[in-house]
């Protein structure tokens, strides 16, 4: 707290501190500044591109994002409604039901119980023997298969832009994609319109991920990634995904 | 203060959800640009709001009907961040992702004049500017940005993303400098330093 005026002059570090008016010999620096131009053209150098940054650094929200955001908290803003939900389960409980088996297939297919030996995956249970609810199954498989999925998608997203896919890569896919289907399929009777929509366009995609040759240019590769990131798709699959594990842990303990 | 949002806010408080889901509508957008801003990336945005706006529902019953709505939800919004990024800090790999050897933006600025062709070039600028900020590391991004966007002091942003002050004006000189490195060009050449 000097006062005095500097008699070198200041640093960029020490200009980044006076420009947040945060330097500690304020008036020394103004004094400096009042006395050198150079200095004074260097603050403005960098009060201008910190204004650039302020203008520029907003990015939007994506389309519709306040109507998924309210989906994603409704179920905690509104609170648990067991009438609502008994009354929605038992009138679903019959087009479950009808899919259950092939639900049980998918998430078999997608190797969700491909390390416990019994019972068959037609039966899932839980730990202590009793049979799940047709529900849980679906939401069980949706997750799961939805978080297998989106890994498959953030790899080809963050994957080299030019660099081929893999034998092992495309196999993924095409295990996803039959898994995909039979989910799909069930969400569809059961009258899950949000999960079957973007499991449609999920499959699409991986179905060119799984049908690709090594002789896919780079340009074909960033049109699948381009058609991922326009159509949103990653980003419904992550508030479905987290709908339905909300809705699972609700439903009762883990399935393991 | 938006007497929508007042109204909106005074029926929450009652446990009126459909109020509450208009205030999610109105301002969602605006609190994903703030946690977008803090976080440099959407995918952690999303995550962010929620988390938001599911706090700001547990602590509608504190708030004091005289406060602006949005800058309630602002100041709760920032904060979110702040414990996302510090939670993220453990993980975050230490290489920094800035290429300081890169050459100088070629795009020259304009006058400074809102013209057309500064519109025109206002998407370009956007993308640079997002690029620039690409190459912060997440706590230089988070430093700067709650110093220079949302005017913390360096003190307030040490103690909140637990950062003593060295180490806090170490992060804001290097992301400035990182930025100032990849933006001048765009500014007005406003001549050189003395020697």
């Amino acid at each position: 707290m000097t006062g005095h005026p500097h008699t070198r002059h200041l640093t960029a570090d020490e200009l980044v501190l006076v420009y947040f008016d945060e330097f500690t010999d304020r008036r020394g620096a103004e004094a400096h500044l009042a006395l050198c131009e150079s200095c004074r053209r260097d603050l403005a150098s960098l009060g201008d591109t910190l204004a650039l940054v302020a203008d520029h650094q907003d990015v939007a929200a994506p389309e519709g994002f306040e109507r998924v955001m309210w989906a994603r908290i409704q179920r905690e803003v509104e609170g648990p409604t067991p009438g609502g939900w008994r009354h929605w389960f038992a009138l679903r409980r019959l087009a479950l039901a009808a899919g259950v088996a092939s639900i049980a297939i998918a998430a078999f297919v997608a190797g969700r119980w491909t390390t416990v030996p019994e019972p068959a995956p037609d039966s899932p249970i839980v730990a202590d023997g009793t049979e799940l609810a047709p529900e849980r199954v679906l939401l069980g498989a949706a997750g799961e298969h939805l978080d297998r999925s989106q890994r498959v998608l953030v790899e080809l997203l963050n994957a080299e832009p030019d660099g081929p896919m893999t034998v092992s890569e495309r196999e993924r896919a095409a295990d996803l994609v039959a898994a995909s289907r039979l989910i799909r399929q069930s969400a569809s009777d059961a009258g899950e319109t949000a999960l079957a929509d973007v499991l449609g366009d999920l499959e699409r995609v991986l179905m060119e991920l799984a049908n690709g040759t090594d002789d896919d240019t780079a340009a074909e590769l960033r049109q699948l990634r381009q058609r991922i990131e326009s159509r949103g798709i990653l980003f419904r699959m992550r508030v479905v995904g987290s709908d339905m594990r909300e809705r699972e842990k609700a439903s009762g303990p883990p399935v393991s | 203060m938006h007497q929508g949002d007042r109204t909106a806010v005074a029926h929450a408080q009652n446990g009126d959800s459909d109020a509450f889901r208009s205030l999610v509508e109105h301002h969602s957008r605006y609190l994903f640009s703030v946690a977008n801003r803090l976080t440099g990336s959407a995918a952690d945005a999303e995550d962010v709001v929620q988390e938001a706006w599911l706090k700001a529902h547990r602590q509608l019953g504190g708030f004091e009907a005289r406060a602006d709505v949005r800058t309630w939800l602002h100041r709760i919004t920032v904060n979110c961040a702040i414990d996302f990024i510090r939670a993220r800090r453990h993980r975050e790999d230490a290489h920094d992702p800035a290429d300081l050897e890169q050459g100088p933006l070629s795009e020259r600025g304009a006058d400074g004049q809102v013209t057309p062709l500064r519109l025109a070039q206002s998407g370009e600028i956007r993308q640079r500017v997002g690029e620039a900020l690409g190459r912060l590391t997440g706590l230089e991004r988070a430093a700067f940005t709650l110093r220079h966007m949302e005017g913390m002091s360096i003190d307030e942003v040490g103690a909140a993303l637990g950062l003593k002050a060295s180490a806090t004006k170490h992060s804001i000189f290097r992301a400035v400098r990182k930025m100032r490195q990849a933006l001048e060009p765009l500014v007005d050449e406003r001549g050189t330093r003395c020697s």
